[in-house]
């Protein structure tokens, strides 16, 4: 004996919801697993982070994304201000220019609304968990590093990822990974996994620094006009080619990824922020140098949030905005 | 993964060893599309948005001018000092100090004005354009000098002051052999000569810098210190201008491979040998005096030159001093780079030894040695007044054993002795030397020569 199905109108309209379903999920892989072959980026100007005033004319500061808020965070270690803006590009809060955090070197944000401050001094640096308001909670201290981060560890860089804390020496080329109470979960010499000796590492350095949403360390080294991304099995791969022309590197600066794979270069030489898709293949650049509204004057740090690009630069040019479209 | 290289950590070390990719000059002149463009066209856009794709810009330049083509690379914000970098670019006057300690200085310095008034009610300033060379680099703020508009002792105008001003940028010069012999390939050299003896019609390929004591060989040469320009060299920039070019060599030194680093523990040791004074004299030509001058009473400057040896009592006071008031020091221990000196030798090699910064060279000054415009002044920049490397216009530099400081109570917060500035930008001013290394009460180390303290 056998049941054989029958359609009826209600399963006709089940199956179409199934494909729909079905159209839907694939239509999000496709954009998730980056831009097909032949689809064309490019990124539009939208505006500078100001405050009420106008443009904020900061220089090379450093930039944190806050993607669930949609709000970017800016540490100006000139003076010592950490600022939040909207997703509008608007400041809607400030704290730290009255010097209790010290000289904020960058700041992390987690979910939760905790705002993890890293200060630095001369030779030793610290880390203040703040609430919304940049209102000190407590000070967050590094336990159970082992004795290589002991020791010639002075990181300059926090980033969260995923309930964690990346902490990073960019001299050093070292990053540890702790929990929200700084207790150490895992570390990397990004030096001795790259074979450097100690001159090297010290006469080399990181510039940019991110970790994308596999959980990949991405940065860059100028001298040597190379890019990394160091998955984390501690495959590396290098990309980048020295030069002026489109897609190559001159004094290679900050470096981040997007949720597609897109991964994004600035070149403080060259003026622009190059476009890589998760393949490492050049796909496009902008910004240029100028003064005209979308250009760049030696661009540094990054950050990304969604379809956002945000680029710090010199000339007291401020934080410059730009919005990606893969046509 | 067709553009890109997936390797293992292991197959990393072998690339990774391969080479010194780091050395962009390599003692000569770089790659030229690290600095230039050919057409001002990147992807066919405006590599400088003033002028149009496809007509060109100044010297074909990539940056907006030359200081700040150079300063993409050479500046850093204080996180990332250390290294190349000579710029700290988020320094700020009373908070984030300049933070490159390299022994020419940081430029940054050039940016912080400081004011103050004295416990006796007057008002002082120390304005940022004193503290050093303005090189002009429009995207890094640093203008032109609005007083000295031209070089002191010379003409050199301060609205051309660039990097390229010292710096040969494409690093002509070379040291050919053991004896420090200085040549500049151009073409129809020897037949145009210039100014002597350096330009020839053929030399040797630079095939590495010449900044840590490395050697030419008979078939390569190495490139002068620092890229510092020679005979014959006047930037495009003052072509016409009748500025009159360099005449005098590049100066002998050596420098440790680590040189941008904290002095609090040991200093760092330029070897200087010889020719620094009248290096400076290509620009500042009627400041730089000769002993034989001085001695002679035609130039009453003070002596800074190749001749110029420390003498009996100079050389005994050098060797003597520890801080003030201390004159118990020895010729073994007797050397602080605050106070260099130039060891009167053209041996790159025998100067190479001497280059440390692990506190294992401490030897003072000899009979060879004299004084240059170096021992005084930083290269670059420094915190104070006329680029010294020491305040110069204060009684004292330390206070109770300690530096003294903006904001601080008692005699160190007097604004006469902090001249504006904060304990913190003071001790870098010393490069992070402790205090306790001076007297409690230190005066001016022009006493570490002339002992009047």
């Amino acid at each position: 004996m056998s049941f054989q199905h029958k359609h009826t109108p209600h399963d006709k309209g089940k199956t179409r919801k199934i494909r729909l379903q079905f159209l839907l999920v694939a239509l999000v892989l496709t954009v998730l697993s980056g831009p097909a072959r032949g689809e064309t980026i490019r990124a539009s100007y939208l505006y500078t982070l100001s405050d009420f005033y106008g443009p904020v004319p900061c220089n090379w500061v450093s930039l944190t994304d806050d993607a669930g808020r949609f709000e970017t965070y800016v540490a100006d270690v000139a003076d010592r201000s950490v600022r939040v803006f909207n997703s509008s590009g608007m400041e809607v809060y400030r704290f730290g220019d009255d010097g209790t955090s010290g000289t904020v070197s960058a700041v992390a944000v987690s979910p939760q609304g905790d705002i993890y401050i890293l200060s630095r001094k001369t030779d030793h640096s610290a880390i203040t968990r703040c609430n919304f308001r940049g209102e000190p909670q407590g000070k967050v201290e590094l336990k159970g590093l082992p004795p290589e981060f002991a020791r010639d560890f002075l990181p300059d860089t926090i980033l969260y990822r995923q309930g964690n804390l990346y902490l990073v020496d960019r001299n050093a080329m070292k990053v540890a990974v702790t929990d929200l109470n700084g207790a150490f979960r895992s570390g990397d010499d990004l030096g001795a996994l790259l074979g450097f000796d100690e001159k090297k590492r010290r006469d080399s350095g990181i510039s940019g620094f991110s970790v994308d949403r596999k959980g990949d360390y991405l940065f860059t080294i100028p001298v040597f006009f190379s890019a990394y991304v160091v998955s984390p099995d501690k495959k590396v791969r290098i990309f980048g080619e020295r030069g002026g022309t489109p897609g190559k590197f001159n004094v290679v600066g900050g470096i981040a990824a997007d949720d597609r794979g897109n991964i994004y270069v600035a070149d403080t030489l060259r003026c622009v922020v190059m476009v890589f898709d998760e393949n490492l293949k050049f796909r496009t650049e902008f910004g240029y140098r100028g003064l005209g509204p979308g250009n760049l004057i030696a661009p540094m740090d990054l950050a990304v949030n969604n379809d956002m690009v945000y680029v710090s630069q010199s000339r007291a040019r401020g934080v410059s905005v730009y919005r990606i479209f893969t046509d | 993964m067709n553009a890109s290289k997936i390797l293992a950590a292991a197959a990393m070390l072998t690339l990774a060893a391969s080479g010194s990719a780091f050395a962009f000059h390599d003692g000569g002149v770089a790659y030229c599309e690290g600095c230039h463009t050919m057409h001002n066209s990147s992807g066919n856009q405006p590599m400088n948005k003033k002028v149009a794709a496809l007509t060109g810009v100044n010297y074909l330049l990539q940056g907006t001018d030359q200081s700040s083509t150079c300063l993409n690379c050479h500046g850093s914000t204080a996180a990332k000092a250390g290294g190349y970098h000579v710029l700290t670019t988020d320094a700020v006057a009373g908070g984030t100090v300049p933070s490159n300690y390299t022994p020419g200085g940081d430029f940054a310095w050039v940016k912080q004005t400081y004011s103050w008034v004295a416990s006796y009610g007057a008002a002082g300033t120390s304005k940022g354009e004193r503290h050093g060379h303005n090189i002009n680099a429009a995207d890094y703020s640093i203008s032109a000098d609005t007083t000295l508009t031209s070089a002191p002792g010379g003409t050199y105008p301060a609205a051309n002051l660039a990097c390229s001003s010292c710096h040969d940028p494409h690093g002509k010069y070379r040291i050919v052999d053991a004896a420090g012999t200085v040549q500049r390939a151009v073409v129809g050299g020897a037949a145009a000569g210039t100014v002597g003896a350096v330009d020839v019609n053929q030399s040797l390929p630079i095939n590495g810098s010449g900044s840590y004591g490395a050697m030419p060989t008979a078939t390569e040469a190495v490139g002068v210190y620092r890229l510092l320009a020679g005979p014959g060299y006047l930037p495009d920039s003052l072509a016409g201008s009748g500025v009159t070019a360099f005449t005098a060599n590049p100066p002998v030194a050596v420098a440790p491979s680590t040189y941008n680093r904290s002095e609090a523990a040991t200093d760092t040791r330029v070897a200087y040998g010889t020719g620094m004074s009248e290096w400076c004299s290509n620009c500042h030509t009627s400041i730089h005096n000769s002993t034989a001058a001085y001695d002679a009473g035609t130039s009453f400057i003070h002596p800074a030159s190749s001749d110029s040896k420390l003498g009996a009592t100079i050389l005994g006071n050098y060797n003597a001093y520890v801080n003030s008031g201390n004159f118990t020091n020895s010729a073994t221990t007797a050397y602080t780079s605050m106070v260099p000196f130039e060891e009167g030798s053209t041996d790159r090699a025998a100067l190479a030894l001497h280059a440390v910064n692990d506190g294992s060279q401490t030897a003072g000054a000899d009979t060879n040695s004299n004084v240059m415009c170096l021992s005084c002044h930083r290269a670059h920049a420094s915190g104070w007044d006329s680029m010294t490397r020491w305040n110069n216009k204060s009684e004292f530099l330390t206070v109770g054993g300690a530096y003294p400081g903006a904001g601080l109570s008692g005699e160190a917060g007097y604004g006469e002795l902090n001249h504006g500035m904060t304990q913190a930008e003071i001790t870098a001013t010393f490069y992070q030397r402790p205090a306790t290394v001076y007297a409690t009460y230190q005066r001016s180390l022009c006493n570490k020569c002339h002992a009047k303290d």
